[in-house]
């Protein structure tokens, strides 16, 4: 079974951070969506991932993938520093990036933002929520093995 | 830099070749005792400019835990900056320590004190039972001076002791010792493979390699520390022995019995009994390369069909194996110091005896080091090797309690591979401790008020 993220973090409401948070908008698309996408691909882990923004008073980091929520922190905190040192410099409460930018803080801290699902996790995790997947254990590697497959057969 | 090994505990740089380990327990009752334990056993503790080898009965060690940090009155501050994994103390999840399972932490120490109790770790290491007894003696008298508390960890009133079985053999029959990491002590590396010495001592961290503290008074106070999992590790050597005689015939129905079973113990390590590794030397043992450790497998054996994917020292240093893309820091390496405890087994029958191993694991970076080598031995998931199923696990170490745990242990042939089914717990956890190993400089610094 994927393991759910489902990072809220509370965003800065002063006028300055509200700014950036706009220009951080302004340009996603263009500039940080492409940076997202190449590394979420080499990753060979993430189901799904977005980014939300409600009311402008939190953002959300939420996302499907295989394996440890651990690894998958420091796989994105290696790969992406500066999207995280834009997100988690709008954040209320954050520790500056200097502090935030190794393994164990940054692991700590996205732990600590890291919202329970409502409900029981199916295999037993005390520590996460309910999560559906119609493909059971099947990880994002099993899946992209068995699509390739599929094309070579009906190729 | 050189690092200066006056400084550093002497267990950090090199293993103790000893016949015999003790392992006192200790929790302070309060701060000052706690510190002139400390001070009084600093100039007894083995610095690494000894040479250990050749050095006079016995050779000490000494590990505090956090709560023994917090015990003697480190400011809090200072406190704050430690390694939150270090801080937390051991996680029965990232031990794959089950809870429900023997090796759940409720049942470590045999029930008789929780971890949080444990302050301070002694480590002696004697070549005779009479520096043994010395050494013990002297340190429990320093204890008693000190108001310090020893904590007997066994049902029977006894202590840790480990036992050398000669010929540096384990339990289940496997020579250990033969691989440990090469490290640099300085910044000048004589090969691109050997591991910087920042990975081991903290009070030096850095970009590339980094420690907690990681900076400032904290960094300075632990300098020439290192940090340790203290491992108590029941083998129940009946198990294992009847899973070989069991199933190395019917995997391997073309050998006699006896080289069925010795293969399938091979094939469960990576390396024949003697040592000899599966990949130089897949036909049989051969004395000549019993200690060797020059192979990889990206190249010499790419299928498993030497050495299986899931073995126990292929999962440990997968070497040149490749990695998935999401294991960012390669392989994770820690320095392994052990020795065997209890009596060998006689015969085939369950004795009810406590044995196994008195395990120490080493590192700069709990998480980092020691926490991912748990983790991949409880789930082989960290290379493609292992597409064919994520949730293999070490065969000689792995807890079958984990959640979704193949108990299947996959063995690659050349034409077939052969699939030994439910692979049983031969090791369970009797106990986890992490410890702060402090150097000369930080001993000298908890003996006094900080």
């Amino acid at each position: 079974m994927a393991t759910a993220l489902n990072l809220t973090a509370p965003l800065k409401q002063d006028a300055e951070s509200q700014q950036r948070l706009k220009e951080l908008a302004a340009v996603f698309a263009a500039q940080v969506q492409p940076k997202i996408d190449a590394v979420l691909a080499k990753s060979e882990i993430v189901h799904f991932a977005r980014i939300l923004v409600i009311d402008n008073k939190y953002i959300q980091v939420i996302t499907e993938f295989d394996g440890e929520p651990d690894d998958y922190a420091e796989f994105f905190r290696r790969e992406l520093p500066d999207v995280f040192e834009a997100i988690f410099a709008l954040v209320e409460g954050a520790p500056p990036w200097a502090e935030l930018n190794n393994r164990n803080t940054f692991v700590e801290f996205s732990r600590k933002l890291d919202v329970k699902a409502l409900g029981t996790s199916s295999d037993g995790d005390e520590e996460r929520g309910y999560l559906f997947s119609a493909f059971g254990d099947t990880t994002v590697r099993e899946i992209k093995k068995l699509l390739n497959g599929q094309s070579a057969a009906s190729a | 830099m050189q690092i200066d090994f006056s400084g550093v505990q002497a267990i950090i740089i090199d293993p103790f070749r000893c016949s015999t380990s003790r392992h006192l327990l200790f929790r302070f009752t309060d701060s000052q005792g706690a510190r002139a334990f400390i001070g009084g056993l600093a100039p007894h503790i083995t610095m690494a400019d000894v040479q250990v080898d050749v050095a006079p009965d016995p050779l000490l060690s000494v590990g505090i835990s956090f709560s023994g940090l917090g015990s003697i009155g480190v400011n809090p501050a200072l406190l704050a900056e430690f390694d939150p994994v270090y801080k937390s103390g051991p996680d029965a999840d990232e031990l794959g320590d089950v809870p429900s399972s023997r090796s759940g932490p409720a049942n470590w120490w045999d029930n008789r004190f929780k971890t949080e109790d444990v302050h301070c770790v002694v480590h002696i290491y004697v070549k005779s039972d009479k520096a043994a007894q010395d050494a013990t003696q002297m340190v429990r008298d320093l204890a008693n001076k000190c108001g310090v508390q020893e904590l007997l960890p066994r049902l029977d009133g006894t202590i840790l002791e480990g036992r050398s079985l000669g010929g540096g053999k384990l339990h289940f029959g496997y020579t250990d010792g033969i691989s440990h990491p090469d490290v640099c002590w300085n910044d000048s590396p004589t090969s691109p493979s050997q591991a910087n010495f920042r990975m081991f001592l903290l009070g030096y961290s850095t970009d590339d390699f980094p420690s907690a503290p990681n900076n400032g008074p904290a960094a300075d106070l632990v300098r020439g520390s290192t940090y340790g999992a203290f491992r108590w590790l029941y083998q129940d050597v009946a198990a294992f022995n009847l899973f070989l005689s069991t199933q190395g015939p019917k995997l391997f129905p073309n050998l006699a019995a006896a080289d069925a079973e010795e293969l399938l113990a091979a094939k469960m390590m990576g390396r024949w009994r003697d040592g000899t590794p599966l990949v130089l030397s897949p036909e049989g043992p051969n004395s000549e390369l019993s200690r060797s450790n020059d192979f990889g497998y990206a190249t010499q054996d790419p299928s498993g069909s030497r050495c299986p994917f899931s073995a126990h020292i292929r999962v440990v240093n997968p070497r040149d194996t490749p990695l998935d893309s999401i294991v960012v820091d390669g392989v994770p390496v820690v320095l392994r110091r052990g020795m065997p405890y209890g009596p060998p087994l006689q015969g085939n029958e369950d004795d009810g005896v406590d044995r196994g191993i008195l395990g120490l694991f080493l590192c700069a970076d709990l998480r980092r080091q020691f926490y991912v080598l748990t983790d991949w031995v409880n789930k082989n998931d960290f290379s493609p090797v292992y597409d064919a199923n994520r949730h293999a696990q070490d065969p000689l170490v792995g807890n079958r309690g984990v959640r979704r745990a193949s108990t299947d242990f996959r063995i690659p042939g050349k034409d077939s591979d052969v699939t030994a089914k439910n692979l049983p717990d031969f090791v369970h956890t009797k106990g986890t401790v992490f410890l702060l190993y402090p150097g000369k400089a930080t001993m000298a610094a908890l003996s006094k008020q900080i």
